[in-house]
């Protein structure tokens, strides 16, 4: 008897530590990222930007978000707590974090460690003591990281129809006042001057621009969790036609909004979106190679390389032109010439390494892709291609006498470009072709036993992608109108992939999303610019780990990760329906 | 069931590995309509058979004739064109396809269409897919796979799979069917049901089997012809009746307690 009172103490002991532990380590996570974040030097940025003018920062609100967040982060560790065991958690976990960013809060307030870390400076102090004498700002900040985390657990302790709202309302207010000065610039018009003058200012979003996103965040979001389910089930209880209709109907309204929205938000916005739809058409590419062929390519820039240099060769009115007729040729009349151009790039590309497999593979097809640039650059070929010095004088594309010198017009290109690029893809995936892809992603010899012919299924693969990549290249050269072997790093193979994987691989709504995601977003953020790269590192390590199969995965991917059990019950379930 | 002349032949098939002598001069003759089993213990040498005949890899020596045509020179997917078909040992479906993809898959050298046929969507190729869809539910159907078309190939019960497999194997149009331990795994009612399909494919549709088995009962109950391996090289070989009596195979195959099973 005695026995087991002292082992429930000693197992009641265990839980204890180990819920202590948890504590801390969530304490650490949020604590450890704020310290970080000012050593590095982003907080000082984060100062400048305002959410909500002259009241809260972006270096405030990262604060805030990141405490929330550890606070919700506890609450979904500890499972077996009660909620209000769950909610003073959060109040530690605050704690624990204030705790961190308050012994840098001391370090800095005695020492000058400023010869080895730049950014501590003394307005980063400033900052973060709220104008009171070190030890009070310690106190304010490890009451103020508890009673934020304790609001974070509350989120998270919160029924859904009111958790789903809140974060919906304040995530809207703060992209709105992240994004203020962006969108004033798309707001240049007379009609929505009362919007703007209302919601913003020059310095960014107002109090009450910020009270009335969070309202309408919100409120939507509020609606659709509360009535969002009738409304399907409404939708679904319609005929299949009339379902349909509404369908297209949807699909009519983004064309227009996509087609009407670069137009109206300015030049900045279309080059934005012209550079992400370049990557879209990149990534449509890559994703026959990678995502149905699996042949793992990290050498894809270069036939972005060869589509541009093609195009630049036959069209710029230099020295290194390459006369075809008595005149330079068009753009329009250089680019079925480029695409081909490209797609022998992909044959050429694809046959050293037919043989090989799997990460071999991308490592490969990374030395062929550095070939091409290095070449590019070298002595040898610098009469023909211009070595370092690029090829100028690009033109760009005519149609009829109306010149498509805006990036806006560009886009417009680019995005026919991708749709084309896509429908292609698509078509191909359900076709004998696609399936042969398939096939040999998940087992190449069983594939050739079946009388798959393995070179002519992996060349068609290097050639169709390199294809859409010539393609991406032409309108590249025509939109800067020089190019320079320096535009063709290894990086922009990294990208492509790293958007393909991010969007979900072998997803085509997948590439738009990885593309918007990994180009759009660092681009919007240009002022933090030596930063992105940070960003960009952190964003992929988090998403393999908390989305493996990317932001928009394939319907194939999903159906692979279903557990073996859930798809045993669907078969089960109908079998039983058909007796 | 007239057997006929010879559809398979061998000549000295000779396959090392390194110093390891996989198989040694062999000689197999296989008939035209024919259920030939090869049979022997572990490590016989009996899938690498199965190997060299697809030309998963190059062998050492001899000739591989299919219908007086050498074939031991061409990559797989010829000798698939030349009407090889076969199914692994550990089933080797695209697991993460469908049913009826994977059986797509293996019509893939009777289909037509281009790929720019499929994105041009033309009246031919659509015919040819609509057909091809339509044909892989017969065979779906054939093996007893009804209504299944739409699930992965992961997530079929393990009979099921070998079933695909050999769905998949059909859908080539073989004339020759290498079949590579197919009741592995079943039990004694399961492999009745087994042996009454592979008659039927042979019976029904004209194909040649040639088989490795390990469970005798298969073996002796429907082959014509039983070739014996054991280490590389051909111990014993002709009717079940007659291999069975070999003191041969007795010896170096099932040892003297295993008589008992024979009979």
């Amino acid at each position: 008897m005695s026995f087991e009172i002292v082992a429930s103490s000693f197992q009641h002991k265990d839980i204890e530590q180990e819920q202590f532990r948890r504590t801390l380590k969530c304490g650490a996570i949020g604590g450890g990222t704020v310290v970080a974040l000012c050593v590095f030097g982003l907080i000082n940025q984060f100062m400048e930007r305002w959410i909500i003018e002259n009241t809260l920062s972006l270096a405030h609100a990262t604060f805030i978000g990141i405490t929330l967040t550890v606070g919700a982060l506890i609450c979904i560790r500890s499972p077996k707590l009660s909620s209000a065991a769950r909610i003073f958690q959060g109040f530690l976990v605050g704690v624990v974090s204030g705790a961190f960013l308050s012994i840098l809060i001391l370090i800095m307030a005695t020492f000058d460690v400023r010869h080895m870390f730049v950014s501590l400076s003394p307005k980063l102090l400033a900052f973060l003591s709220y104008g009171f004498d070190p030890y009070t700002a310690c106190l304010v900040t490890i009451l103020a990281g508890g009673v934020l985390a304790m609001a974070g657990a509350l989120i998270r302790e919160s029924p859904t129809w009111l958790r789903k709202p809140l974060i919906v309302g304040l995530a809207t207010a703060f992209f709105i006042g992240l994004f203020a000065e962006l969108l004033q610039l798309a707001m240049q018009y007379e009609s929505v001057e009362p919007i703007r003058d209302y919601m913003f200012t020059w310095e960014g979003q107002t109090l009450t621009g910020f009270i009335t996103m969070f309202v309408l965040g919100f409120a939507i979001s509020l609606f659709w969790v509360t009535r969002g389910k009738a409304v399907m089930m409404n939708h679904r209880a319609k005929s299949s036609g009339s379902q349909r209709s509404i369908r297209y109907f949807l699909y009519a309204i983004a064309v227009v909004l996509l087609l009407l929205f670069p137009m109206a938000a300015g030049s900045f916005f279309g080059q934005v979106l012209m550079l992400v739809g370049l990557y879209v058409l990149m990534g449509m590419g890559l994703n026959l190679e990678v995502g149905l062929a699996g042949l793992l390519d990290l050498g894809f820039v270069a036939f972005f390389a060869t589509g541009a240099y093609a195009i630049a060769l036959l069209t710029a009115d230099n020295e290194h032109l390459i006369l075809l007729l008595d005149r330079p040729l068009t753009w329009w009349e250089a680019l079925p010439l480029a695409m081909f151009a490209s797609l022998l790039m992909g044959l050429a590309f694809g046959i050293p390494v037919l043989k090989v497999r799997g990460d071999y593979l991308a490592v490969a097809t990374m030395g062929l892709g550095e070939i091409i640039r290095v070449v590019v650059l070298s002595d040898m070929a610098s009469p023909l291609l211009g070595g370092s010095q690029g090829l100028l004088h690009i033109p760009r594309p005519w149609i009829g006498n109306f010149e498509l010198s805006d990036p806006i017009h560009l886009f417009y290109l680019t995005l026919i470009s991708s749709m084309i690029a896509a429908y292609f893809a698509w078509a191909l995936e359900n076709s004998r072709l696609g399936r042969a892809w398939m096939a040999i992603r998940e087992d190449e010899d069983v594939g050739q036993a079946l009388g798959i012919n393995l070179v002519n299924v992996k060349l068609l693969a290097y050639a169709l992608g390199a294809w859409f990549a010539g393609l991406a290249g032409a309108i590249f050269a025509a939109m800067l109108g020089s190019i320079f072997p320096h535009s063709f790093q290894l990086l922009i193979s990294i990208n492509i992939l790293a958007l393909i994987i991010v969007g979900g691989i072998g997803s085509l709504p997948g590439v738009v999303v990885g593309a918007l995601m990994l180009i759009g977003t660092p681009e919007l953020l240009r002022e933090f610019g030596e930063y992105r790269f940070l960003a960009y590192g952190f964003v992929l390590i988090v998403m393999m780990r908390v989305r493996p199969l990317g932001l928009w995965p394939s319907a194939v991917r999903k159906r692979e990760m279903q557990s073996a059990e859930e798809a045993e019950a669907l078969l089960r379930a109908q079998s039983g329906q058909k007796a | 069931m007239t057997i006929g002349q010879t559809l398979l032949k061998t000549n000295a098939l000779t396959k090392r590995f390194g110093g390891l002598v996989a198989i040694d001069a062999l000689d197999l003759d296989v008939k035209e309509r024919s259920i030939h089993s090869i049979i022997g213990p572990n490590g016989a040498g009996k899938t690498t058979v199965f190997n060299c005949i697809m030309n998963f890899f190059p062998i050492e020596g001899g000739e591989i004739r299919l219908s007086e045509e050498r074939i031991d020179n061409m990559t797989p997917d010829r000798v698939a064109y030349r009407g090889v078909g076969r199914t692994y040992q550990n089933i080797r479906l695209f697991k993460n396809m469908s049913s009826i993809e994977n059986i797509l898959v293996g019509m893939h050298m009777h289909l037509k269409s281009r790929w720019w046929g499929a994105v041009l969507r033309s009246r031919h190729s659509r015919a040819d897919e609509k057909k091809a869809s339509e044909e892989a539910s017969r065979l779906l159907q054939y093996v007893g796979l009804r209504g299944k078309g739409d699930v992965l190939a992961r997530n079929l019960p393990y009979g099921d799979q070998r079933k695909l497999e050999i769905a998949r194997a059909l859908a080539m149009k073989p004339k020759l069917l290498m079949l590579d331990e197919p009741t592995a795994g079943m039990n004694p009612s399961e492999s009745l049901e087994m042996v009454g399909f592979i008659r039927g494919l042979r019976d029904d549709l004209g194909i040649t089997i040639l088989l490795i088995e390990h469970h005798m009962p298969v073996v002796m109950g429907m082959s014509d012809i039983v070739t014996v391996l054991d280490h590389g090289t051909k111990i014993s070989e002709g009717p079940p009746d007659h291999v069975k009596r070999d003191k041969k195979v007795i010896e170096a195959y099932l040892g003297q307690s295993g008589v008992g099973h024979m009979t």
